[in-house]
């Protein structure tokens, strides 16, 4: 099972005992107050391998734990769980806990910390990582209409840079740590906004069978045999008229077959993952992205294609380039090597061949093909 | 429950944390999507096309973390930049502009390893281990290593993110030693043959002028200047290849221009890996050079010199 899945069982089944044990009682308490623990421990807040947490880290963790404790020891009862998901109202809790407790005094003190300590020590990246992660969490960030959320997301990234580079800038008697940071965000926003020419993101379609396969085996191991045979049961009246003529069973045997193949024979697992992806990739994609694709990778398939090209330099060595070998190995020379590769050998194989380690192959390879690679494009360019 | 008892517990519960590791997560943007996807365009074969699509992932996220830092990076000059480089070889490296080469691996979700192919084990000065989510919207930094003998390393044996920063700091990028006998010295450094040539006689020192006092077997010879606060000195390394891919390895230090002595207190050392030192000498004041007894070192070998003088050294790192 997932980590997370265990994770929230772990939670569920404390949020049931409290339920179960009636209120004022010590159990009820202490159940409360392991809730709170396992709902700040994933923050990734309080991660650090610092001998003792003090000063303001020990502020910030027990501000958290009593407003944490409080909101579910008051509204413990008025919280609907049966009906919502553990991980949104987790989530919900969390956030409106982080926004309560994350204020304008902890983010000055964090930031006046971070600027105590030598950049690149321990503790200075420890408290970095706390002061980022606490305005996620607290969702300090400015929010603006008509932003995509692509531009969004790479402007965080180019903050957080920032950040790291100007800490030191900050002066608390100039302004609030939340506005300095945000005036700087909404620069970053709107020149990014004025640059990025935005054009709709369009998958290519290599890289969306990349990241289906990516997600593929998650599902299928996720999908537990229990759970499938329940499903099973429950849905195969239904569906029993079409099933004959529909994929459903076809699919769900596959599934099943694919997750013992992932656990035995990972090779074989991969390029069949790489077929089922493709296959279950619709048709109309294949077509739409049609033009574009071959506009985009014009030598694929083709007779010029970028491998072509490269090999005719290689076997042909225009320039001699090519001939020089491993120190003591004479027939090792580069020529040899990267015509092997061209021809599919594998690095272990070659090394077999010539009883050269293969670290020591591929970094002469590497030396070499990086001097001649210049070369090689202006071959092809030509 | 009174509020000494929450105090208490929020301790024993910060204890527990302390053990979790410190990580750097980076969000993948729609950017670094992008840059994978016209990588991976280029290669037909998919699973290269999927190999080049998660190196350029891991790269983008360890290239944000390290700009953070404040470390330069030059990610187009590295070998992973390059499309021909990707389609021969499991390529993630990344230059760190004075420290060398890093490679960044990708993990894969619910994996207990990273996997580090052989092509990549000689001139790096670390390995990062990235774990992408099974969404793939953020990168997460576990670890590293500075150095790898296993393809599969276990990621409890990686050493922890936040050791990282002062580690490549005091890192400098290794010289390969396998160059010079493909006559190509790094920058910094220069045959000593080149150095006789272009140096005006009268600024050399005099004991390179006639060939001999260090006529030995080596046929590889190379030196490169160190400035002291009052005087230069030229540290000379001379190789010879034996049998079994082994070359030995003498170094001497100089004085430079017409100096005859070299500054009293001079000292060279050979270090371990971990910086401790294995041997060191020592100039005396009529001293016109030092040198380390020549040493053998072997193929996929790394070793590092130290030069200091009062509170000032110098690290040059070198691998066959």
């Amino acid at each position: 099972m997932k980590h997370l899945d265990l994770y929230m069982d772990g939670l569920k089944q404390l949020v049931i005992q409290i339920q179960n044990s009636p209120s004022q009682t010590r159990e009820r308490q202490e159940a409360i107050v392991t809730l709170v623990e396992k709902i700040l421990r994933p923050c990734s807040l309080f991660r650090c391998s610092l001998n003792s947490l003090d000063g303001v880290y020990l502020d910030i963790y027990q501000a958290l734990q009593q407003y944490l404790y409080e909101d579910i020891a008051l509204n413990f009862d008025k919280y609907r769980l049966i009906n919502f998901p553990m991980e949104t109202w987790v989530n919900e809790l969390r956030t409106r806990v982080f926004q309560k407790v994350v204020n304008e005094s902890i983010l000055q003190q964090l930031a006046l910390e971070i600027q105590r300590h030598q950049p690149l020590t321990k503790e200075w990246q420890y408290a970095f990582g706390v002061l980022t992660n606490l305005v996620l969490l607290s969702d300090k960030l400015l929010h603006k209409a008509n932003i995509y959320s692509d531009i969004y997301e790479e402007a965080k990234n180019e903050l957080w840079i920032w950040l790291y580079r100007n800490i030191h800038t900050y002066n608390p008697h100039k302004g609030k740590f939340t506005a300095w940071l945000n005036f700087r965000f909404d620069m970053i926003l709107r020149q990014k906004y004025r640059v990025e020419n935005y054009d709709p993101f369009i998958q290519k379609l290599n890289v969306r069978i990349i990241k289906n396969k990516y997600k593929l085996p998650n599902i299928i191991k996720n999908i537990n045999q229990e759970k499938l045979n329940f499903w099973l049961t429950l849905e195969i009246k239904k569906l029993l008229p079409c099933i004959v003529s529909s994929k459903i069973l076809l699919f769900l045997t596959v599934n099943f077959l694919i997750s013992r193949l992932i656990i035995t024979n990972p090779l074989a697992a991969n390029s069949l993952l790489y077929e089922m992806v493709k296959q279950s990739l619709p048709a109309f994609i294949k077509l739409n992205n049609a033009d574009d694709e071959i506009e985009k990778i014009p030598q694929l398939g083709s007779e010029n294609s970028l491998s072509e090209q490269i090999r005719e330099y290689l076997e042909t060595d225009p320039h001699q380039l090519l001939q020089k070998h491993i120190r003591a190995y004479p027939e090792a020379t580069f020529q040899f090597i990267v015509l092997k590769r061209l021809e599919g050998i594998s690095w272990q194989e070659l090394s077999n061949t010539l009883n050269i380690g293969i670290p020591a192959l591929s970094n002469f390879f590497q030396r070499n093909l990086q001097k001649i690679a210049p070369e090689i494009r202006k071959y092809i360019q030509e | 429950m009174n509020e000494k008892q929450v105090i208490e517990t929020a301790i024993k519960i910060m204890r527990h944390q302390i053990q979790t590791p410190f990580t750097f997560s980076v969000n993948l943007t729609q950017k670094s999507n992008k840059l994978a996807e016209k990588f991976c365009s280029y290669h037909s074969n998919l699973q290269k096309s999927e190999q080049v699509y998660f190196n350029t992932l891991a790269i983008y996220a360890v290239n944000h973390y390290l700009q953070c830092l404040g470390f330069k990076t030059n990610w187009k000059a590295s070998n992973s930049y390059d499309v021909v480089m990707q389609s021969f070889i499991d390529i993630a490296d990344l230059e760190v502009i004075n420290h060398g080469k890093l490679e960044c691996k990708v993990v894969l979700p619910n994996s207990e390893f990273v996997y580090i192919p052989q092509e990549v084990w000689m001139g790096r000065i670390g390995y990062i281990a990235v774990q992408l989510d099974e969404d793939l919207q953020t990168a997460t930094l576990l670890g590293f290593t500075p150095k790898v003998a296993t393809e599969n390393l276990p990621l409890n044996q990686l050493r922890p993110l936040e050791e990282f920063p002062q580690y490549l700091q005091q890192v400098t990028p290794p010289i390969d030693l396998n160059e010079w006998f493909e006559d190509f010295v790094q920058q910094g450094w220069k045959t000593l043959e080149s150095l006789i040539a272009t140096q005006s006689s009268g600024s050399l020192n005099p004991c390179f002028k006639d060939n001999t006092c260090f006529s030995g077997e080596e046929i590889f010879k190379a030196v490169k200047r160190f400035e002291f606060e009052n005087q230069s000195v030229l540290m000379l390394v001379a190789l010879k290849p034996e049998e079994k891919e082994q070359i030995s390895v003498r170094v001497r230090i100089y004085p430079d221009s017409e100096n005859s002595c070299l500054p009293e207190y001079l000292k060279l050392a050979i270090l371990s890996d971990s910086e401790k030192i294995l041997k060191e000498v020592t100039s005396r004041r009529i001293d016109n050079f030092i040198q380390l007894p020549s040493f053998r070192c072997r193929s996929q070998e790394s070793f590092k010199l130290q030069l200091s003088l009062d509170n000032i050294h110098f690290k040059e790192s070198f691998f066959v």
